[in-house]
């Protein structure tokens, strides 16, 4: 998919490195490296409450707008997170790219 | 000293059925625990049941024959039990709706079924709040009042009761006991898992919903986990005396002015405000508050509109123990324990502090835009 107005598309690297460094920060627990397939429950500790308090980290670090919650409920790995935020700014980009035609 | 008993207590390694289980393996009773993940029993003070003292048995009560193979249940048929405690169940709000079918209402048909096949008693864990959105005085002897039930969850444990009842209708001898909402220990406040309403308890004090929509005099039950397995396990032994009865395993009902007050005598807690229901509208709600009430206090807040009160008198009949005398007494006892625990008190720091922390500033999320500033618009009263 390309971008038809000359905004560059966002980057999946460049999304990833910015969803670890918030989800670690966010962490209940730390020490563990990180990769596509870390669990957020399991490995990092996060419970219902701080997964709420992640949502609104990604929603603001990313300037994404609300996370609905069908969306935000199957997610249970970095490698998710990473797929949902490039995702809605893709789609928020295609929109902005459809308003501004 | 009572006769040494063959009794079966499903959900073994839940909060209410170790307690349970820990109390009849210490009265000398021969317990086989139905687990489903996990394969040992832990006491509430997290403390595991000697691994010889009870018989674990990997099972699932969601399927037929309890998830047992043919010739292990047939056993369990066979063996003559004397008593079957059914605790296993899901007590976890906002799941999707056929968990609570296939474990709660599922799980006790199967449970019944065997109960049926070997003859044997059962002592039925449901749940006062199968009483759903009626107010006023709940009576033990009371479960069809063509109540509107508020969740998943009632639903599922009025289906349950119900089936319990039809079976009693064929045959099957059976008694029941309805714990109203379970937290920790009557004097130690300590509890093993931080659920429901300590969940609202910890959204509240933290500040992170500031109003409610509620009413000052509505009534919250809760009752210590310790008082609950003490009925339950005081129903297995008196079975005769209790078959055909139903038991509330109530506590001191609180109002949520109640719960204001005790919470107010705590420095570092916010306290939130109740307002009229139909003056609170979520959408003026800061978006961070909005996320937490739509995704959590949504799913509890039915309570905080209810006048409940529990009749006790066919416990108050059979038990020596009576519950807590002091119901804002005991919550002090329990918000202690939160806070030594750390569950309650100063809050991770949140997503806007860590984004500063990080450096990181959304391409146009400034926080006030947002709305996520904590010191956000005075909405639905919440102001002072």
């Amino acid at each position: 998919m390309t971008s038809s107005t000359g905004t560059p598309s966002p980057n999946e690297d460049e999304t990833r490195s910015k969803v670890y460094a918030i989800v670690g920060a966010m962490a209940p627990a730390g020490g563990t490296t990180l990769a596509d397939d870390t669990a957020l429950i399991a490995d990092l500790a996060y419970d219902s409450l701080r997964l709420i308090e992640l949502t609104l980290a990604l929603e603001q670090g990313f300037g994404l707008g609300e996370l609905p919650q069908e969306r935000t409920a199957t997610v249970t790995t970095l490698g998710d997170i990473v797929r949902l935020v490039t995702e809605v700014r893709r789609e928020t980009e295609a929109r902005q790219a459809e308003a501004g035609r | 000293m009572t006769e040494r008993l063959r009794i079966l207590v499903t959900g073994a390694a839940g909060l209410v059925g170790a307690e349970v289980t820990a109390r009849l393996v210490a009265a000398g009773h021969q317990v086989t625990a139905l687990v489903h993940n996990q394969p040992v029993v832990m006491r509430n003070d997290g403390t595991p049941l000697e691994p010889d003292a009870v018989t674990c048995l990997p099972g699932d009560v969601t399927k037929p024959r309890l998830g047992l193979p043919e010739a292990a249940y047939q056993a369990l048929v066979a063996d003559g039990l004397d008593r079957i405690v059914h605790c296993a169940a899901i007590t976890d709000f906002g799941l999707p709706d056929e968990v609570y079918q296939a474990v709660n209402v599922d799980g006790t048909a199967h449970v019944l079924e065997l109960a049926r096949a070997g003859g044997v008693p059962l002592v039925h864990v449901g749940t006062a709040y199968v009483c759903g959105e009626r107010d006023g005085l709940i009576r033990e002897t009371e479960l069809d009042e063509g109540q509107r039930l508020a969740n998943a969850y009632e639903d599922s444990k009025f289906r349950a009761e119900t089936l319990v009842h039809k079976a009693q209708a064929d045959g099957v001898r059976a008694a029941i006991v309805r714990p109203s909402i379970v937290v920790g220990d009557e004097h130690t406040g300590v509890v093993r898992d931080y659920k429901n309403i300590y969940v609202v308890l910890k959204l509240a004090t933290e500040g992170k919903v500031r109003s409610i929509p509620g009413q000052y005099e509505a009534r919250l039950d809760l009752v210590p986990v310790d008082y609950v397995a003490d009925i339950i396990t005081e129903v297995t032994h008196r079975f005769e005396e209790a078959a055909g009865r139903t038991f509330h395993a109530v506590g001191a009902p609180l109002t949520l002015r109640d719960f204001s007050d005790v919470m107010a005598e705590y420095p570092p807690f916010q306290v939130p405000r109740f307002v009229p229901p139909t003056s609170f509208d979520a959408q003026r709600l800061p978006r961070r508050e909005r996320a937490y009430y739509e995704r959590v206090m949504t799913l509890y807040e039915s309570y905080f509109r209810r006048r409940t009160r529990f009749d006790d008198s066919h416990t108050a009949g059979l038990a020596t123990r009576r519950p807590p005398a002091d119901g804002q007494d005991f919550l002090r006892a329990l918000i202690d324990h939160c806070l030594e625990t750390g569950y309650l008190g100063a809050p991770p720091p949140d997503a806007t502090e860590v984004l500063a922390r990080l450096n990181i500033t959304g391409p146009d999320a400034t926080p006030t835009a947002n709305g996520t500033s904590p010191t956000a618009s005075d909405v639905n009263g919440a102001g002072r």
